[in-house]
């Protein structure tokens, strides 16, 4: 007897999600560290503000990881449905307070603790219905 | 435009914009090669989707709306409103995409939407006051604000 195979449907799509979500948390870290290391705009002149921005070590990392959460959230469409997709990257939201807690050593408030824990409960309901209802094309040309 | 005039215009034009993504994606196939070349084709497909760039102008205008509703309201309103785009979204994909949306998935998307309300409404809630004069450039505006919040008030995660 052996073990059932994954559908590597599924794996593909939790593989993307993984992706998104990891992309959109770090994303924002980035730019919320790469902003911290800005001045204030009104005080300096345009050209100065945008060498910082293009200098700045974590403001275009930042953008290229918010590229690659947008990039695998339109990808996870040509095979997931978007009432799959939508809320299973929600948990970006519960990633994104715990960096806040643990590396940017933000203060939590025990409320936001408890929407992480609604948003993983939403993302288990979510997570246990399947990829995709209905039937589509299955490969693409591209 | 009224307050709730803007939540609505940010919501719906973001929810568009996924719809229309989805359908612009869902009718060519599931992508399937993300090697080397295979990522520069899907991306050149991407972008060369006629819906897709539909979608891509809603988030553009749901983007600026979002700017100018933060400017008339506070954000402990104004940013756990937007988390209304996941319920638009879940009846945008059973009634514009005829997605079967189980019920599980619809308790799901409330859980999701609850817990996004929360942890972006306590972390709004204890924000400093947002500096916006003199920004020219509405992304900047909007980094620049987000710089001055707290990380997790997440205006633009998961969005």
């Amino acid at each position: 007897m052996s073990a059932a195979r994954p559908n590597p449907r599924v794996s593909k799509t939790i593989l993307f999600i993984g992706i998104a979500v990891i992309a959109n948390s770090f994303g924002n870290l980035m730019l919320a560290l790469g902003m911290d290391r800005m001045p204030a705009f009104q005080h300096v002149e345009l050209a100065h503000y945008l060498v910082g921005l293009l200098t700045n070590p974590f403001l275009i990392p930042g953008a290229a990881m918010s590229a690659v959460y947008t990039l695998a959230q339109i990808s996870l469409f040509s095979w997931a449905d978007l009432s799959f997709v939508i809320p299973c990257t929600a948990s970006s939201y519960a990633l994104t307070t715990m960096l806040g807690e643990f590396v940017l050593g933000e203060h939590v408030h025990w409320a936001r603790w408890l929407g992480v824990v609604l948003i993983t409960c939403g993302v288990v309901l979510v997570a246990e219905t399947p990829v995709t209802t209905k039937p589509r094309p299955r490969e693409n040309p591209a | 435009m009224t307050r709730w005039g803007l939540i609505l215009l940010t919501v719906f034009c973001s929810s568009g914009g996924d719809i229309l993504c989805a359908r612009g994606m869902s009718g060519g196939g599931e992508l399937s090669d993300f090697g080397p070349s295979g990522i520069v084709r899907a991306i050149r497909y991407i972008v060369t989707r006629r819906l897709v760039i539909l979608g891509g102008l809603c988030y553009a205008i749901s983007f600026f709306s979002l700017l100018t509703l933060l400017s008339v309201a506070p954000l402990s309103i104004a940013v756990p409103a937007t988390a209304l785009g996941f319920v638009v979204d879940t009846i945008g994909a059973r009634f514009v995409l005829r997605e079967h949306v189980p019920w599980k998935r619809w308790a799901g998307v409330l859980c999701v939407t609850a817990g996004v309300i929360l942890t972006v409404k306590t972390g709004a809630a204890a924000k400093m006051p947002i500096e916006r004069p003199g920004l020219s450039s509405p992304r900047a505006a909007t980094v620049s604000s987000m710089s001055r919040i707290r990380l997790g008030d997440g205006a633009s995660a998961g969005r």
